[in-house]
């Protein structure tokens, strides 16, 4: 099966193990040191393109990052998908990781690829925004959040903040403050949220790969509706340290690219247990990478049935079913009470990001997003009951999918109902109910973040519309099996083109 | 509290003065809007009994 390319894609695929016998571009060869072919085809190259050359010394990390820099400043301005480029910090970076290369030292395994975080990630000597006003009050972050010291440890470029939806209450990328980023595909729509950032920078080929947060699905929403892959492994399973919280019971952070083994790169460099997070505790490190290649034989694969087929438009089955037609997929489970799941992890993050939130409420009502405000105030009000029934209802929907994975191994289901709304639109249309857009485009997610399973967003991309993705939802502890099943579906043809700006 | 009870308003007039938040009169409709919101997914998810043994998971493992 070979699926159609985007609207605007770069002829490429960037899954070749190879660039330099056959470009991602088509080009017969790459020529890492002529700094017009990096710049043509920067968009084109992924992370481990980058690594391998800048490891092998065809390109320094130095003019890898230039390229990354001078591609930002021509593209965002389009795009809105930075709110910080820390160039200064990125160029001193790459100077280290040179330096290491030219002492004889083995760089790590994400040498000179540049990266960038959303904006809740502390980054050291800037503000840590969370996509708010009132936070530009606070002062500098003091030191990296867990996540960056990991990447910069094998050698990853830090080049800057992105936007997101403010204190990441938010599904469609859109902020009150700093502007909506915009969709490299079709830039009147909508990147979905929170991590709308993350997700735009990725699919406009500005980066190859960035972190975002995903406590109902801020990473798989803008994933989704940017076209690209994105990963909320499970809960706990990397560390949320020196990020700003949004709900505790729920947030999860992870990473984001256009292929499966950027995914799986930068997976892999981020595990390990954090004493700063009370939640990511020793379960071991289990990279992905050994097991990317290793196709899908003995893999029971279903379809997720029930609430995730009701509600959708159309293009969110169809979606489903070229995933589910070129795995062979032919059982469909119906996952019980998944209505009551979606409920109970909406009333937790109402009810924790408004008690999180409570003396800002008091003090600052009015420097709020009106949508984020006004939702949280509600949230600081609802019974205490209405919270406790959701905490405990999550004991009975983990046990209930515990057994679905019992007989099976791997379950699909589509990450968000539509293609991306227009930016400014309220209001969508699902199953012939008109609900508004902020609260509900993550319905397909949420249910699933709610007892923490890790997920891979894989997209699926058509001639003459915008993409949309298909969640990849394994047992807890299974990440490896959802990256090695998008890995294979990328070989398949479903991959992450580059918007071309 | 049903999602469309008249009791709502006056319910969020005293939990917000209870909670000391001083909401501004141009806000509280779409708060309430917000409110009813919850309170329709509250409403679903009590259709579900809980067994007693059912402790909440404040910290979740999953």
């Amino acid at each position: 099966m070979s699926p159609d390319q985007g609207m605007n894609p770069a002829s490429e695929s960037s899954a070749s193990k190879n660039p330099t016998s056959e470009s991602p571009t088509g080009a017969t060869t790459a020529n890492w040191a002529d700094p017009d072919w990096l710049a043509r085809h920067w968009h084109t190259l992924s992370a481990a393109h980058i690594a391998r050359a800048v490891r092998d010394g065809a390109v320094s990390a130095r003019t890898v990052t230039e390229t990354c820099l001078a591609h930002i400043a021509r593209v965002d301005p389009h795009i809105n998908a930075f709110t910080e480029v820390t160039a200064e910090r990125a160029l001193r970076e790459a100077a280290a990781v040179d330096a290491a290369i030219a002492r004889g030292e083995t760089p790590g395994s994400l040498a000179g690829v540049p990266y960038a975080v959303k904006n809740l990630f502390d980054i050291e000597g800037l503000c840590t925004l969370a996509g708010s006003k009132i936070n530009r009050d606070d002062p500098p972050a003091t030191s990296d959040a867990t996540l960056i010291r990991r990447l910069q440890a094998t050698g990853a470029i830090l080049v800057g903040a992105l936007n997101m939806g403010e204190y990441a209450y938010d599904f469609t990328g859109e902020n009150a403050h700093y502007g909506a980023a915009r969709n490299p595909h079709a830039t009147e729509h909508m990147t979905g949220g929170s991590s709308g950032g993350s997700g735009a920078a990725v699919a406009a080929g500005m980066v190859p790969l960035a972190l975002g947060s995903d406590t109902n699905g801020s990473i798989r929403v803008p994933s989704s509706l940017c076209g690209v892959f994105g990963m909320k492994p499970g809960f706990g399973r990397l560390s949320r340290a020196g990020t700003f919280p949004f709900c505790a019971s729920l947030d999860h952070v992870g990473p984001m690219a256009r292929t499966a083994e950027d995914l799986t790169l930068a997976y892999d460099a981020m595990q390990g247990e954090d004493e700063r997070d009370p939640v990511c505790v020793a379960q071991g490190i289990e990279p992905g990478l050994p097991t990317l290649d290793a196709g899908i034989d003995g893999l029971r694969i279903a379809s997720a049935g029930g609430y995730f087929l009701k509600q959708g438009n159309p293009e969110a089955g169809e979606a489903l079913a070229r995933i589910t037609a070129a795995l062979g997929v032919s059982e469909t489970v119906d996952l019980p009470n998944t209505d009551k799941a979606r409920a109970a992890a909406y009333l937790i993050t109402n009810a924790e990001s408004s008690n999180l939130h409570l003396e800002r409420l008091r003090q600052r009502a009015a420097d709020y997003d009106p949508d984020v405000r006004d939702r949280m105030l509600a949230g600081a009000l609802l019974p205490a009951g209405w919270y406790l029934q959701a905490q405990r209802f999550r004991r009975v929907y983990r046990a209930q999918l515990a057994a679905v994975f019992e007989h099976c191994d791997a379950l699909l289901a589509p990450a968000t109902p539509m293609r991306a709304p227009r930016i400014g639109q309220r209001h969508m249309t699902l199953d012939g109910e008109q609900m508004l857009v902020r609260p509900h485009l993550g319905l397909y997610t949420q249910p699933i973040s709610f007892i923490g399973l890790p997920v891979v967003v894989v997209p699926v991309h058509s001639e003459g519309a915008l993409p949309i993705g298909v969640q990849i939802i394994t047992a807890p502890g299974q990440e490896a099996t959802a990256l090695r099943i998008a890995a294979w579906l990328e070989q398949q043809g479903f991959r992450a083109p580059a918007a071309v700006i | 509290m049903k999602p469309d009870s008249p009791d709502i308003q006056r319910y969020l007039e005293l939990a917000a003065a209870q909670a000391g938040l001083d909401i501004h009169p141009d806000y509280m409709e779409a708060v309430r809007v917000y409110f009813e919101l919850s309170a329709g997914m509250a409403a679903r998810l009590y259709e579900t009994p809980l067994d007693e043994h059912t402790e909440p998971a404040p910290v979740f493992k999953p």
